[in-house]
Parts: structure tokens; C-alpha cells; sequence
């Protein structure tokens, strides 16, 4: 209408993942790159210590990860002194992680 | 009872009595928190806007660490609208987006077909269409809204009928119904979300007033997802808001909602933040008429 798109009428498939992603083979590092850094979620900040499994999994159970790290994107953020945005290998890992339940190991 | 029933009398004999007349101001603004208004802007008037939704003002990720989120902006829009006519506007504006699809550009087209006049029409009438497109780059994970194997799959809509009413010269009402249709969608959810808009306003003084703006929206996927917690994902945007009109065409609002998108293509399908929560946050909008 307003862009000159025709309409489509679309459903995404289901995420789908090859092989089960876990906390201590995948996914702590990319958390330790990009998250529990100094003066972020080390500790340093009230909103999530990053540190190991059980302080990430409030987060994940809440939706909270999902909704800033995946569906908006605002994690890590532009202000970041780390990496300001995952890798998209990082971010599929994460997906995959969350879908297949997040498991620790 | 008698009560009501003489004064349900006297707002029609007030209606039958008074001279017609065009009722103006039913809201102070082109939007009301989150919704549209009835209102359009005058034939000429060119009005540069600037809205912020900020984070969470309290809950886990609001508060000082923060500063009550207005250190994490949820979603800002920049934009500029026209008035045609003294009923038809246009608009084009830029957001961030809240939800899955980023970078915004939002076009919008209002029409009101019906303005209330005292002594004649109760009510205003106006139509509302949007569209959205999002300009974020393609990610490589099928089942991602931002995959776009189609380029349609940027585009969605949202189609409205507004009906409002100054009741009187403090209270103004406003109900809607409203159409949004997103080309492509996560697994499981649907293209299609109808929704009701209802909207309250009272004015304290010529320049001060509240603001109550929800949107019920029907959807069975939206009532039946769940986080890994058991709470819900989505949630009904629920607005209040604080009006001041600062004079010379510069209306000036701080609200509080639970919605962090800006454009009813992202707060209807993707506001997943709860009141109960404290996942409301702090928005204004600052709006700058130029009459060319």
C-alpha cells in the first residue's frame, strides 16, 4: 500500500537447530565476551550478574534474555566498552541455546 | 438513578438547544499516548515531531542503575506531518522499533469524515492507515522476522476507525477499531490482529490534562505464549499520560505505558512488558507546528 509492496501473507518456520547447544561448551563465552565484563553484568551492575549459569538463568526464565539479546537486539548495547553487537555464528548459538531449553551442559 | 437519568437529559437537551457549531480540541494532540486521536492537523501546518519511550522506570532493568530508564531508550520516533486539509493529514516518520523489526520508516494517512458539531453530531469520525517498513539488514537465521527472504516481509500495516466525543468542555472519550496485518510472522502467530482502542481524557484547566489510552488486543497466540517462567510474553499497551499545551502550537506530554514501540505496526504485535511488572516506562512527545 503505503511502500508499493504487494502483500504476502507468510508464516516464519519453526527455528531449528543442528546438534544441542549448552552453557559450558557454547555459550559462556560468548557471555564472557560480551556480557560479564567489567563494570557490566560482572557484578558491577544491578540488572543481572552474569557471572555463571545461575545468574543467567533468572533472565532466561523471565524472558528478559531473549527479549534484549534476541528479539530487539539491544544487548550488548551501542554504548558498550566491549563488543557493541554479537556476531550473527553468536547469535544463532544463542537461539538455538534458548529454543532447545538453555542447557547448562 | 433519578440523578443519572436528569442528567443524561440534560447533556441531550444541551445538545438539542445550542446552535450547531464545530467542536474543537476534543484532544489536545494528533495522538493521544500511544493511539491516535480523532484530531488532524489544520490545512498547512506542518508539525515536527519527536516522541521517546524509554526503559523500564522500575523492575529489574529500571531504578537507579538506570536512572529509571531514561539512560535505555526503548524507542524513538522522529517525524513530520502535514495537514492537507483541515481533515486529511499526512506523515512520514523514522523509529527505532521495539519489536523484531528495526529501523523503521513509517508512512501514515488520516482522514476525518465526520467532526462533532454541537447540536448535530455527538461524535467525530476519522480512518486511520499506516504502513511500516523496515530498513534493518537481513539476518541469516531462518524463523527470524529479520531473515526477509521476501522483501515484503518488511511491510506491515494497521488500518483504524476512530470515534470520539468532547462530552463536555473536561471530558472527552474516544473508542476505536483497529486492523493490523503483518506480512510475515514468527512461527505460530498470526498475520491478521484486530483490536480495540478506548481513550479517556480529563482536562483540569484550559492547558493541563490526563489521559488514560488502552488497546485490547484479540489474539489466541498473544493470550497463550508463555515465558520459560510461566509468565506472559504479550500484553495489552495501557497508557497515562500528562498534557500541558506550553502555547504558540507546542504541546508538551510525559506519559507512563507499558508499550515501547511508538507506531501501532510495533506497540500492538510486540509489547511484551507488564505494568505488574514495573516494566512501564516514562515517554514524551514534543510536537512543533509550522504553519507554511
Amino acid at each position: 500500500m503505503v511502500f508499493g509492496y504487494a502483500c504476502t501473507r507468510d508464516t516464519a518456520p519453526e527455528i531449528t537447530c543442528e546438534g544441542v547447544a549448552t552453557y559450558d561448551l557454547n555459550i559462556k563465552m560468548i557471555i564472557e565476551t560480551n556480557c560479564a565484563y567489567a563494570e557490566c553484568h560482572d557484578g558491577s551492575i544491578s540488572q543481572g550478574t552474569y557471572l555463571n549459569y545461575e545468574g543467567l538463568k533468572g533472565d532466561l526464565d523471565n524472558g528478559e534474555f531473549e527479549a534484549r539479546v534476541v528479539t530487539s537486539a539491544s544487548m550488548p548495547p551501542s554504548y558498550a566498552d566491549g563488543p557493541t553487537e554479537l556476531t550473527q555464528a553468536e547469535l544463532d548459538l544463542i537461539i538455538c541455546w534458548i529454543a532447545e531449553g538453555y542447557p547448562e551442559n | 438513578m433519578k440523578v443519572y437519568v436528569i442528567a443524561i437529559l440534560a447533556i441531550f437537551l444541551t445538545f438539542g438547544l445550542t446552535a450547531q457549531k464545530k467542536v474543537h480540541q476534543t484532544f489536545k494532540d494528533t495522538r493521544v499516548i500511544n493511539s491516535h486521536s480523532v484530531e488532524t492537523l489544520p490545512k498547512g501546518h506542518l508539525d515536527f515531531r519527536v516522541a521517546h519511550r524509554f526503559g523500564d522506570l522500575a523492575g529489574e532493568a529500571g531504578g537507579w542503575p538506570t536512572f529509571y530508564g531514561l539512560e535505555t531508550a526503548a524507542d524513538v520516533l522522529i517525524g513530520f506531518e502535514y495537514g492537507l486539509s483541515d481533515n486529511m493529514m499526512i506523515g512520514i516518520s523514522r523509529t527505532k522499533g521495539a519489536g523484531p523489526l528495526n529501523q523503521n520508516v513509517n508512512g501514515l494517512w488520516k482522514y476525518r469524515v465526520m467532526t462533532q458539531q454541537s447540536g448535530r453530531n455527538p461524535f467525530s469520525v476519522a480512518f486511520l492507515g499506516v504502513g511500516s517498513y523496515s530498513t534493518m539488514q537481513k539476518c541469516s537465521t531462518p524463523g527470524l522476522l529479520c531473515f526477509f527472504d521476501k522483501p515484503a516481509h518488511r511491510v506491515s500495516y494497521h488500518l483504524e476507525a476512530i470515534i470520539g466525543s468532547k462530552i463536555n468542555h473536561r471530558i472527552a472519550v474516544q473508542t476505536s477499531l483497529g486492523w493490523t496485518y503483518r506480512n510475515n510472522v514468527e512461527f505460530n502467530d498470526q498475520n491478521d490482529l484486530p483490536s480495540i482502542g478506548v481513550v479517556f481524557k480529563y482536562q483540569f484547566t484550559k492547558v493541563f490534562g490526563i489521559i488514560l489510552d488502552g488497546t485490547l488486543i484479540f489474539s489466541e497466540f498473544r493470550q497463550n505464549a508463555v515465558s520459560p517462567d510461566g509468565s506472559k510474553t504479550y500484553h495489552n499497551p495501557f497508557g497515562i499520560g500528562f498534557e500541558w499545551e506550553t502555547g504558540g502550537g507546542h504541546v508538551f506530554q510525559i506519559n507512563l505505558t507499558n508499550a515501547k514501540g511508538l507506531v501501532e505496526t510495533d506497540y500492538i504485535p510486540y509489547t511484551d512488558a507488564s505494568w505488574a511488572d514495573g516494566a512501564f516506562r516514562i515517554g514524551f512527545t514534543i510536537s512543533r507546528q509550522f504553519k507554511l
